[in-house]
């Protein structure tokens, strides 16, 4: 099981996130796109796009916008193997947890 | 706070680290603010003190950000930075980590039952640290006027260094004393030689203290008095005053009397004149009434020279003994000592 902290799920997210832009997205946009969904602080994300460019999921180039460069986050191979993983396993997980609870008797 | 300021204090608070990965979080967070544009202000107040935000990005740098979040419905928050009072830059040790680690998670499960209201919440908690954030950059901005104010007291100290110069006559005081001092021991010099010795070693010793002791205690006396003066002066007035007038009262009182005495037999001795020939006058033409004012007129007179006697009495003799008295009392007082003698 990865998702025994809440950062692999944090993650996952983000790398998903990211995947659905095929030219890359940035930081406010993904903060955006994943507030949508689930409850973080504007000030999440920071370490947790670092970690993925650490990690190599996440690649970054800067293209100009609005006469300023703004920071592009694009996600690598690795990135979508490891959200192919994240998934999986989420499937997994989740599937299991939801069998517990169709069995259950209320 | 704009979103300047608030990135220029975060900057300050992370000088110490490596300029590349500071360089790196900074235009993230700048970013941010700009991409948000309209929302800035929402954002900036998410991301509640710079302080919180220079914490994350160090607690990031040094390694100390892994596995500290935790997830619910209520989304994904990490509890180390909650404010007020997120610790995870304070106290890196991983013991302190884990402590709160397990307080955090204790929280999320607490508010994992608030679901939709989770959201609600984080609004308020971001407004109070907000708040934290204003009252925080005022104490800084407190604790700058703190110098020059340190600078004014010095300054002070330098003035009652100066004050305290012209005492210079007081302590010169303490230092004539100490040399009548040093002259009363001489004769006691030559009885025994060791001890005059001794002696001049503790004076000696002493010098140097006893002035300074004398002309502060000097100054003190000084201006102990000039307060119990003022503070009694309208007694001391009072007191004053008050003697005088009843000085003044008993002299105006003897006046009197002296005046009525002198006065009164004169008085009488005239008015029985006046009647005694007036009744005269008027015998011819009416006898009664003129030999009434007659015998008036005898008896005033006779009344006129016994007060004339009782004034001649009090001015020969009462008035002699009287100022003799005095006079003899207030020599008395005087003399007392060589009477004594």
């Amino acid at each position: 099981m990865v998702f025994n902290t809440g950062t692999a799920l944090l993650d996952a997210i983000v790398l998903a996130a990211v995947s659905k832009e095929e030219m890359g997205t940035y930081g406010y946009k993904i903060t955006q796109d994943v507030r949508r969904v689930i409850d973080i602080s504007e000030s999440t994300l920071y370490p947790v796009l670092r970690r993925l460019l650490k990690e190599d999921c996440l690649e970054t180039y800067d293209m100009a916008y609005d006469g300023r460069n703004r920071r592009y986050y694009r996600i690598t191979e690795k990135g979508r193997l490891q959200l192919n993983l994240y998934k999986s396993e989420w499937s997994i997980y989740s599937g299991k947890i939801s069998r517990i609870f169709e069995e259950a008797c209320i | 706070m704009n979103g300047d300021a608030f990135m220029r204090r975060v900057e300050y608070l992370l000088s110490d680290l490596p300029e590349e990965d500071k360089r790196d979080a900074l235009d993230y967070y700048r970013d941010y603010l700009t991409e948000a544009g309209d929302r800035a202000e929402e954002a900036l107040r998410e991301f509640g003190s710079p302080e919180r935000i220079a914490a994350i990005i160090r607690a990031d740098l040094t390694g100390n950000l892994e596995n500290g979040g935790a997830f619910t419905d209520a989304g994904y928050r990490d509890d180390r930075f909650r404010e007020p009072g997120f610790q995870v830059a304070k106290t890196p040790e991983k013991s302190a980590e884990k402590q709160n680690r397990t307080d955090g998670s204790g929280g999320e499960r607490g508010q994992a039952g608030d679901g939709a209201n989770g959201g609600n919440r984080r609004r308020e908690e971001t407004g109070d640290s907000k708040q934290e954030n204003v009252h925080g950059s005022e104490s800084g901005r407190h604790g700058q006027p703190n110098g020059p104010c340190r600078q004014d007291e010095s300054a002070w100290g330098s003035d009652w260094q100066d004050q305290n110069q012209p005492n210079g006559p007081l302590q010169s005081d303490g230092s004539i004393r100490g040399s009548d001092w040093q002259g009363q021991n001489q004769p006691n010099g030559p009885l025994q030689s060791d001890e005059s010795v001794w002696e001049s070693n503790w004076q000696g010793q002493n010098q140097p203290n006893g002035p300074d002791r004398s002309g502060k205690a000097g100054t003190m006396a000084w201006i102990l008095l000039i307060v119990l003066a003022v503070a009694a002066a309208p007694v001391l007035l009072g007191l004053a005053v008050g003697a005088v007038g009843i000085l003044a009262g008993l002299f105006g009182v003897l006046i009197g009397v002296a005046v009525m005495v002198a006065v009164l037999p004169l008085a009488l001795l005239a008015a029985g004149a006046a009647m005694l020939i007036g009744g005269i006058a008027a015998a011819a033409a009416s006898p009664l009434n003129g030999f009434l004012c007659v015998g008036i007129g005898l008896i005033l007179l006779g009344f006129g020279l016994f007060f004339l006697f009782l004034a001649l009495l009090f001015g020969g003799k009462f008035l002699p003994w009287l100022i003799r008295t005095l006079t003899d009392g207030l020599s008395r007082l005087v003399h007392r000592r060589e009477r004594m003698a």
